[in-house]
């Protein structure tokens, strides 16, 4: 191999990469980087960054994906991140990519972009799409007349990815600032403006024009920043301007027009969004999305478990200390297990989400169910995530990543624990079945209403606690529909899941240890921490009428909620009197305590790896806080009503 | 003759179209569907409805937007047509019916095809009274909603 000289001279440039959703940026990211990329949360907020490393001729360029939006007026979260990043990390080269179908809003963001900053270029992907529909892009005359590098690529084929790069590597530092002019009217504005800003050497910073221009739009960050408030608006007018100069550019620049007749994605939409087929083909994905996540995934997470049970049993053998080989086996090994039992299962999710998401048939999911889900105040998006629920409440969580909006995101996330996840099934067949015999049907779907009811109210309190009960807004793009690709799919699946393992795991890990330490020390099973702290809590939960046994198994359940089942067994079991396994807890309650019991294991607090997915997704402590507290509360008054009321029937 | 009439977003039919004449919302309402295309003069078309009756879905600059009737109903659009059933007294054109051959069929009974002219007498209530060709019928609200007219 040759000396290489050690990328002596490599310049190392920041690109971000800006774009309307579902342009395709996420296919030129992938492209441009492979898979030397890092998907992280941006700082303090649900907002996921998608970051990596292009090497092209030596030279290496760190690609940073921002957000999709459709402006920078930094009036959604998207749209502040991608405009603080601009503003503030001033990367080299910003590249909008457009969309060769749709090109007319793509320039009505790069015209913003261009407003805010020059090295600029703009990509016009998804070329071969609009080849097919009948239509060509002259670049040359796009470039001439933006006065910025153009690229035509298409992401699927391939295209102009090569040429792309070498632009990036050449086009450094040209630092051309296109303006383009609006009204007599609206130019003077900007003329007056420029001159106060010019002389407010905090500002400095900054371009005038655009902190001219953005005033005239009434801009509430800008207006803080400059400490200048308007008293008139130009934003109607400043828009309208925009979208002239773009059709002026356009009817030059891109030639043919589409064909009129039979369209691929208006003959799939007609059946996806029929007012009766449009439901049951929603149902019916649903139901496989399900049963995906969920039945193909349990014996593959069985034999995760059982690989785990023999590995600790093998490894148990050669530890000669009794307590060390319980940490080994129970703790660690035990704890690893916690978190690679959810891998099949959030491993099918995310593929299953990436289908649904590439294809384009998510929005018209949200579209056709959205009606239910807003007079909980939120969107249909939210809908398949609290199904989800019904499996698993840290898919449920790991799929509101799919939901745009940071508020419905929250609330979304903060709901699902209260829809009944199937690991807490076990424990109401248990108790249903021995105190309610024939009737514990009844009983169980008593408890699935009360799930439901219990979480649409919590949907509204706690939009009404933190967001002032402003219902979320739906204003969404039905995009194009699409092959999706296996290549990208696989790098999404890869992506989220390794997040999942990285962040989720390894609070998962460190919690099952906690919880090792809890029952075993200072003498395992009753004389344990744990077994004291259901003691200690006795007193509290005398209203409800709950023994400390039941207590600590609430408390184990913590760990995993079919825990409890276990921890029954081994308490009263032991106490067996009848011969049944559980027949001594008979003695012990009532028949409304054990509904009211049932009630509080539906309703309290989340399972720790609910726990660790509610930090990691919502990127705070505050919210896995308030999630504690406020099931606990919900538990213990509902729990308490069914008692009361139990003990009048 | 045709006058245009300026009705909010919300209130078009199935397959019609219109242009935009103003949003009456909040700045960043109105800064998110600027950046869609919503600005005054474009052509709108409604192109479809939900299961449940809203959200809809609306084509404007060749891509398809969901909105809700709680945004799309501060939108003004200008349009030649309307529903029957937001129809005041008055002579009006049958421009479009959407329905299938079964509602046709009874409508065409009643004489409103198509192309054809009817008069609004009275349209209060649940029901919408109405002359065609000296001929008094009524129709409800839910049909009325899927026959498209003109003024004239």
């Amino acid at each position: 191999m040759k000396n290489q000289p050690d990328r002596i001279d490599s310049k190392e440039i920041t690109v971000a990469l800006l774009g309307n959703p579902n342009v395709g940026k996420t296919s030129i990211f992938n492209s441009l980087t492979g898979s030397r990329q890092v998907v992280a949360n941006w700082p303090g907020v649900t907002v996921e960054k998608r970051a990596g490393v292009m090497r092209h001729h030596n030279h290496t360029i760190d690609v940073v994906d921002l957000p999709g939006t459709y402006t920078l007026g930094a009036t959604s979260l998207d749209e502040k991140i991608a405009r603080d990043f601009l503003v503030n990390e001033k990367p080299g080269v910003a590249i909008v990519i457009g969309d060769a179908v749709n090109l007319e809003r793509s320039l009505y963001l790069l015209l913003q972009v261009l407003e805010l900053r020059g090295d600029v270029v703009l990509v016009v992907n998804a070329v071969d799409e609009a080849r097919k529909a009948g239509f060509e892009i002259d670049k040359n005359e796009l470039s001439k007349q933006l006065g910025i590098p153009v690229v035509v690529t298409s992401a699927v084929t391939g295209e102009g990815i090569e040429e792309l790069k070498n632009t990036l590597v050449k086009s450094t530092k040209s630092s051309s600032h296109v303006h383009y002019l609006f009204s007599d009217e609206v130019e003077a504005h900007l003329r007056d403006l420029s001159e106060r800003i010019k002389g407010n050497p905090s500002l400095a910073g900054f371009d005038e024009r655009w902190l001219s221009i953005k005033l005239l739009e009434k801009d509430n960050e800008v207006q803080k920043i400059t400490g200048i408030t308007l008293d008139y608006d130009f934003s109607v007018e400043i828009a309208e301007t925009r979208y002239k100069y773009i059709k002026r550019i356009l009817s030059t620049s891109v030639k043919g027009k589409e064909k009129i007749g039979w369209n691929f994605s208006e003959a799939i939409d007609h059946v996806m969004t029929h007012r009766f087929l449009g439901i049951l083909i929603f149902l019916a994905v649903m139901y496989i999305v399900f049963q995906l996540t969920f039945t193909i995934s349990g014996p593959l997470s069985i034999m995760i478990e059982e690989l785990l049970g023999g590995l600790g049993r093998a490894f148990g053998g050669f530890i000669g200390v009794d307590w060390l080989r319980s940490l080994v086996v129970e703790g660690i090994i035990g704890g690893v297990g916690a978190v690679l039992v959810f891998v099949p299962n959030i491993f099918i999710l995310f593929l299953a989400l990436g289908i649904l998401e590439e294809t384009g048939y998510l929005p018209r999911a949200a579209f056709v169910i959205d009606r239910l889900m807003y007079s909980m105040k939120l969107s249909g998006r939210s809908f398949m995530s609290m199904l989800l629920g019904f499996g698993c409440n840290v898919s449920s969580i790991m799929s509101t990543r799919s939901i745009s909006e940071p508020k419905e995101r929250i609330v979304t996330i903060l709901v699902s624990p209260f829809i009944s996840c199937s690991a807490k099934l076990p424990v109401y067949v248990l108790i249903a079945g021995t105190f309610f015999g024939a009737r514990a049907g009844v009983v169980i779907f008593f408890l699935y209403v009360l799930s439901i009811v219990i979480t649409v109210l919590s949907a509204l309190l706690i939009n009404k606690l933190f967001f002032k009960g402003e219902p979320s807004t739906l204003i969404m793009e039905l995009p194009r529909y699409r092959k999706p690709r296996l290549s990208s799919l696989i790098l999404y699946t890869w992506n989220k899941g390794r997040h999942f393992l990285e962040k989720a795991g390894t609070i998962i890990l460190g919690a099952s240890v906690v919880i090792w330490f809890l029952s075993y020390f200072p003498s395992e099973g009753t004389g344990s921490f744990a077994a004291m702290i259901g003691k200690s809590l006795e007193p509290l939960f005398i209203p409800l009428g709950y023994t400390w046994e039941m207590i600590t198994s609430l408390v184990f359940g913590i760990a995993a909620k079919e825990v409890i089942v276990s921890s029954l067994t081994t308490f009263f079991g032991n106490l067996s009197v009848s011969g049944s396994s559980l027949g001594a807890i008979r003695t012990l309650i009532t028949p409304e305590m054990a509904l009211s019991f049932l009630v509080f294991v539906l309703l309290y607090v989340p399972c720790m790896p609910t726990l660790a997915v509610i930090k990691n997704e919502t990127g705070s402590y505050k919210y896995v806080f308030f999630s504690v507290f406020y099931s606990l509360t919900v538990a213990y008054t509902v729990a308490l009503i069914v008692r009361v009321v139990g003990g009048f029937l | 003759m045709v006058i245009s009439m300026v009705v909010p977003l919300s209130r078009m039919c199935e397959g019609e179209k219109g242009k935009i004449r103003k949003l009456e919302l909040p700045p960043i309402t109105r800064e998110r569907l600027c950046g869609l295309g919503f600005v005054s003069g474009e052509e709108i078309q409604l192109i479809k409805v939900a299961p449940f009756g809203d959200p809809k879905v609306y084509r404007i600059k060749g891509t398809d937007i969901t909105l809700r009737d709680d945004i799309s109903m501060w939108i003004l659009v200008e349009t030649s047509s309307i529903s029957l059933s937001y129809a005041s007294k008055g002579d009006y054109l049958v421009s479009l019916i959407n329905g299938g051959m079964g509602f046709r069929e009874r409508l065409r009974l009643l004489g409103i095809e198509e192309g054809k002219g009817l008069t609004v007498i009275g349209n209060l209530g649940r029901r919408i009274e109405i002359s065609v060709k000296g001929n008094y019928a009524t129709l409800s609200r839910g049909q009325a909603m899927r026959i498209i007219v003109r003024e004239r």
